[in-house]
């Protein structure tokens, strides 16, 4: 038995460890590749030549304007896609989780349903109203499209949370002055904090990183970070790798930096469930 | 004066009548409690009254003032819940202090009113604590204190005992009666525990499906129930009931039942009109005498004893005959052993007697 016992926590890590190395070992590979020259890794058997290391390329990635203005493009329209499916998700969530909506049920599943549809039929009734909107490759044509897109989930995510606040907390809030918004933004959304954090960062990666609207409704003035890393793979003659890895580095770290920052949130969110 | 008339109060969800023309009338001061098993409407009723459920039909009257449409907090009411319903995010100071901060008080009457509140309560030492960190009789107490604090102008209570357990239940109970002495602002209680409601009420309002049975002060539900439903639910032991046929002549009562045959003379006139009537005999079990089977009065029948059950203070004795069984409560150096055979009588003062098909009372 005591064996056993000691036993399993091994396995647990081995486990664990197998697991990180499953997900960590492509970034590390490409941060690898981001500060060797393309030779180094490309002959076989690969090799890591540690006095060539250098960060010439993260410095050129940076000094090409194109690139500083994807990343930007990409973090304001993710940040905003973020607020508005926050402001607009707890809004609708709020109602269907709590009060009685009829159709209730109906309005959940049409939200997934155009989410069924592959992103690929829709783009050209999408390019059609961006056109027609005038908001062809600009920031809000973007934000408008991802925030779209990104409801559904977020909305349904949002539900679940509020749903599993006690119907007692919102009635004391209630008798203590609050009307239904105040009962709203005074207690449930705090209590819910984690769980709307986690929403935030899964609308905040959704928007960053998706692709192919941005490729198709942007073409100059609001390329977002993704088009323009296809871009480097696709469009210099002979596209130096090293720079292409040194960009997709970069374009992790705002990501990367959020889920940092609201680590603690996240994983009471996801793993601890809430307390009340 | 705080005086809460409930005038025909109703409540539907879709086709489930939840609340069916309550009418209550709460007197100022007085401590009311609606008694009856989950999904009897109470807690519906209770939320009406407190604005957190609309009405679907009736009025809410506070004082002569109809409040039927009015938002919770205009109500002047505080509830305290069964989960507690404390603010997990805010500590002890602001849970009790939240009402108070939406009203925009003054921040030194807050700080006064809530540290005033929290000692009287024993929380003065504990306002810096999160509410995880609270054991479940100090959230009570913050629950308590969160209601007080508003010096509302009446109290809603919806189970807030039922989370605790036993030796907690029991001194809680015994703090809220004491609150009730102090502060004697009307309450309204809703439990589904009858000697909770017996111990606390001055008025117990018991019901079922909806509906209210019965309505009265909590000494007059317990000694003339108006209804068989209200007369087993409230008492402990259950009071026993016999199903058979009562026939009066004059001042002579016979009663028949499969294997038994009671007669009671020179009963007091008039209680019944002369007849014979298809009863629910009930009869509490201090109100059964024990006697031993050499006595031989009519108003009584031999059983043997099933089962004993001591308390210490009293023993009940379950005696059964044939299909019958009735309970009797005796001090516990008179109480015979299992197996005996005695003899239980049923003063004819101390029956329940109910209609066997409108189960309402008779006598």
């Amino acid at each position: 038995m005591a064996r056993m016992q000691r036993l399993r926590p091994a396995a647990v890590y081995a486990l664990v460890a197998l697991f990180l190395l499953w997900t960590v070992a492509p970034i590390a590979w490409i941060a690898t590749m981001s500060v060797q020259p393309e030779i180094n890794y490309v002959s076989v058997p690969p090799q890591l030549r540690l006095e060539q290391t250098s960060l010439r390329w993260y410095i050129a990635t940076l000094a090409d304007p194109d690139f500083v203005a994807a990343m930007q493009t990409s973090a304001v329209v993710s940040f905003v896609t973020m607020l508005l499916c926050l402001v607009i998700g707890a809004l609708a969530a709020y109602p269907l989780a709590r009060l009685n909506v009829p159709h209730r049920n109906l309005y959940l599943t049409v939200s997934v349903v155009s989410r069924m549809l592959p992103a690929m039929i829709l783009i050209i009734p999408m390019f059609l109203l961006l056109r027609w909107l005038r908001l062809l490759d600009s920031y809000l044509g973007l934000i408008m499209v991802y925030t779209a897109f990104l409801l559904p989930y977020v909305i349904w995510m949002l539900k679940n949370f509020f749903e599993q606040v006690p119907y007692a907390l919102e009635a004391a809030a209630r008798m203590d002055g609050c009307s239904r918004l105040g009962a709203l933004v005074r207690v449930i959304i705090p209590v819910t904090a984690p769980g709307i954090v986690a929403t935030a960062v899964f609308a905040f990666i959704g928007a960053w990183n998706e692709f192919l609207f941005g490729l198709i409704l942007s073409t100059s003035k609001a390329v977002p970070v993704t088009v323009k890393l296809s871009s480097l793979v696709s469009t210099t003659f002979h596209s130096d790798t090293s720079l292409v890895a040194a960009a997709g580095m970069l374009s992790l770290l705002p990501p990367v930096l959020l889920v940092f920052v609201l680590n603690r949130f996240i994983v009471q969110g996801l793993v601890e469930g809430m307390k009340y | 004066m705080s005086r809460v008339e409930l005038r025909g109060l109703s409540k539907s969800f879709g086709p489930v009548h939840a609340v069916r023309n309550v009418s209550l009338d709460i007197p100022d001061h007085a401590f009311v409690t609606l008694l009856g098993p989950s999904g009897c409407g109470k807690t519906t009723t209770l939320n009406m009254t407190a604005g957190l459920e609309p009405v679907t039909g009736g009025d809410i009257v506070l004082d002569g003032t109809p409040i039927t449409g009015w938002a919770p907090h205009e109500r002047g009411m505080a509830m305290v819940f069964q989960n507690y319903a404390l603010y997990p995010h805010m500590n002890v100071f602001d849970n009790i202090g939240f009402a108070l901060k939406l009203q925009r008080r003054p921040r030194p009457e807050i700080d006064q009113r809530v540290r005033a509140t929290a000692d009287a309560l024993e929380l003065g030492a504990l306002l810096g604590r999160r509410i995880s960190q609270l054991s479940g009789g100090q959230q009570q107490r913050v629950a308590l204190a969160r209601a007080m604090v508003k010096e509302p102008r009446v109290f809603l209570f919806d189970e807030p005992l039922s989370n605790l357990d036993a030796a907690l239940r029991t001194r809680m109970r015994i703090e809220i009666k004491r609150l009730h002495q102090q502060l004697r602002t009307t309450s309204i209680f809703v439990t589904h525990d009858q000697e909770e409601a017996m111990i606390l009420s001055d008025f117990i309002a018991v019901m079922r499906d909806g509906l209210v049975v019965q309505y009265g002060p909590a000494d007059e539900i317990y000694r003339r129930p108006n209804h068989h439903y209200v007369a087993t639910f409230i008492g402990k032991p259950r009071m026993g009931i016999v199903r058979g046929r009562l026939r009066i002549a004059g001042a002579a009562a016979e009663f028949l039942a499969e294997g038994l045959e009671l007669r009671w003379s020179g009963i007091p006139l008039p209680t019944l009109a002369d007849g014979e009537y298809e009863v629910l005999l009930g009869v509490r079990a201090e109100d059964v005498r024990l006697s031993s089977n050499t006595d031989s009065a009519d108003d009584g029948f031999d059983g043997s004893v099933e089962l004993l059950e001591p308390l210490g203070s009293d023993t009940f004795v379950e005696v059964r005959r044939g299909a019958h069984s009735l309970t009797a409560r005796v001090e516990p150096e008179k109480a015979p052993r299992v197996g005996e055979t005695v003899r239980l009588r049923l003063p004819w003062s101390r029956l329940h007697l109910f209609d066997a098909t409108t189960e309402q009372r008779i006598n």
